[in-house]
This record gives C-alpha cells, structure tokens and sequence, in this order.
C-alpha cells in the first residue's frame, strides 16, 4: 500500500514538473534552430525569428508557473 | 531569480535569453506570473510560443544556440552554469572575429562590423573588391554589412513606433556614429533623430519617462498593493500614448 501511493506520489510530482506535450521534432546538439514567432514577445522590440537574433548566442529557457 | 535571468544580468547585450513558458498557461498569464516576481525588467524576451523541442521533460531545461544558430548545449540550466558561461564565453570571443574562412583581405572588414561599426566595415569591404580574387565576397560581405545596418535602423523605427524611446535614442546615438559616410543610412538615422525629437512624440515622450520611472521603482522595491493603482494613474495621465496602453494592460493584468 504504502509502495503505491509512494510510486503514485512520485508519478504527481514528475506530472507537475513536465511541460505540456511539444510540438515538432526534437533539437540536438549541431541541429541549426529556426523559427518564426506568430505574436510579440514581451521585451521581444519587434523580434520576428530566431534569425533576427543571429550574431549573438541565445539561451532558450523553458521554464513553467505551476 | 531563474538561474537564466542572473545569466542575461552578467553577460548584457552579449547574449539574449528567451524564456518559453512550457505548462500551457496563457500569453498573459505567464506575463502576470513573470511581473509580479519582476523579471521583466530586463531585456531577456519572453513567450509562450515553444520555438522546439529540447527534447526534456522536466523544468527548467534549456537549449544554447551559437551565433549562427546551431545548438551548443542542453539541459538543466542550475546543473550546467559553468559550461553554459563556457560555452557563451567561446561565442563572445569567436564574434570578435571574422566568420571561419574569410578572406583574408576581408578580415578587417568583418573585425570592424563586429564592432558596429558599419561604415567602416563597408568601406574596407568595396575597397577588398577590388582584388579580383575577393571581389565576389568583398561583395557579399558588403551587402551584408548594408543590410545588417538597414536592420538596425528598422529597429529603431520600431521601437519609437512603439513607444520605446529611450531605447530608440540610446541605439540611435550609437547608430549615428557608426553610419558616418554611408550618405544614404545617414538621411535614414538623421531623419529618424529629428522625428524623435518633434513635438510629435511629445506627449510620448513624458509617457516614456514616467513609465521608466515606475518601473525602475518596481524593478527596486518589487510589485506591491499600489503598483496597480499607480499604473491605472499612469495610463489616465498620459491617454493615447503607447507607453500609457502599455500602463494601463498591465494594470489590467494584476487585477
């Protein structure tokens, strides 16, 4: 009983730490990112794609509210 | 403070952090969530939009891209802060130089646009072209170069479209500097100084001001009972202006 709701317990807490189902193919090392942006980013100043940011390394950070 | 945000604080300009909010919250509520803590203070960007997929289930993750947009590194940004400073250090100082295989004789051309500056780095370009061997790169890099500085000025126009005129002077001022002896980007930047400082982005202007100043103070002493009230008054005082939309959303949103 107690394995189980700990087994449970620990599935939960997996569940709220992942993000929600992706989309598209998954990037890896040496793949070349490209995408353009559907609406404004908050302090985006008018950024469109990720090419618009060629010329300086980007960290993407996914990060969550809950 | 995310692990990514101290990261955006310590390399500056020389790196853009994007935040995807990953749980399916809303555009707005995700900005909600990333005010109150403020965090939007700087100039890390931030979206609901997941660009890929890192290929991680758990968060935070993250992917490094390089300069020319190819992945570096991934993972758990709090467990990979060293390499993550490593590898951005390699890009910082690989973006002093010239792309890998340039001409030589284009060197110079390439270290000075990496500078910003434009002029000159045209200048050493169409000067390269006339060694026939290198004419045709000379030529690229100076279209290149053209263009990039086009983008820039397009930015500007941009942000004064949009209210942010501060940041449109301060990139202007550089900008200005940089284009001297490109007649045709010069009448571009000239003609953009004198429409910032028109009467017609007076009223802007002030909106601009007081918005930076109410910001700064939230940045300071965080979101507290009286910020809403304090962007409600902001957004009454200075109607019809960008800076006052921009008041009177986020008012709405801390509601």
């Amino acid at each position: 009983m107690k394995q189980t709701l700990l087994a449970a317990s620990l599935g939960l807490i997996g569940i709220l730490s992942m993000a929600s189902s992706p989309q598209g193919g998954v990037i890896d090392v040496g793949d070349t990112a490209s995408f353009s942006f559907k609406s404004s980013l908050v302090n985006g100043m008018g950024l469109k794609s990720l090419d618009g940011l060629r010329g300086k390394p980007v960290l993407v950070d996914f990060w969550g509210t809950r | 403070m995310p692990a990514s945000l101290k990261l955006q604080e310590e390399y500056g300009d020389q790196v853009q952090v994007i935040f995807v909010e990953s749980q399916g919250a809303t555009a707005d509520a995700a900005e909600k969530f990333a005010f109150q803590r403020s965090w939007l203070n700087g100039p890390s960007m931030w979206t609901t939009e997941r660009p890929f997929d890192s290929g991680a289930r758990g968060l935070p993750n993250f992917v490094l891209l390089s300069s020319d947009g190819e992945v570096l590194l991934k993972g758990n940004p709090m467990a990979m802060k060293s390499k993550i400073e490593e590898a951005i250090e390699a890009e910082v100082r690989k973006g002093k130089k010239a792309p890998e295989g340039t001409p030589k004789a284009l060197e110079k051309a390439w270290k000075e646009f990496r500078k910003g500056g434009y002029s000159k780095a045209i200048a050493l370009a169409k000067k390269a072209g006339s060694k026939p061997d290198v004419a045709e790169d000379a030529a690229a890099a100076a279209e290149l170069f053209e263009a990039r500085a086009g983008a820039a000025l397009d930015e500007v126009a941009w942000c004064m479209e949009n209210g942010y005129l501060t940041q449109a002077e301060d990139r202007l001022k550089v900008l200005s500097k940089s284009l001297k002896g490109q007649d045709e980007l010069m009448t571009r930047a000239s003609a953009l100084e004198e429409e910032l400082e028109s009467d017609a982005h007076e009223a802007e202007w002030a909106a601009c001001k007081a918005y930076e100043k109410l910001m700064s103070k939230v940045s300071r002493k965080g979101v507290d009972e009286r910020t809403g009230k304090s962007l409600e008054a902001l957004a009454e005082k200075h109607p019809g202006t960008k800076n006052g939309e921009r008041a009177a959303r986020t008012a709405s949103m801390l509601r």
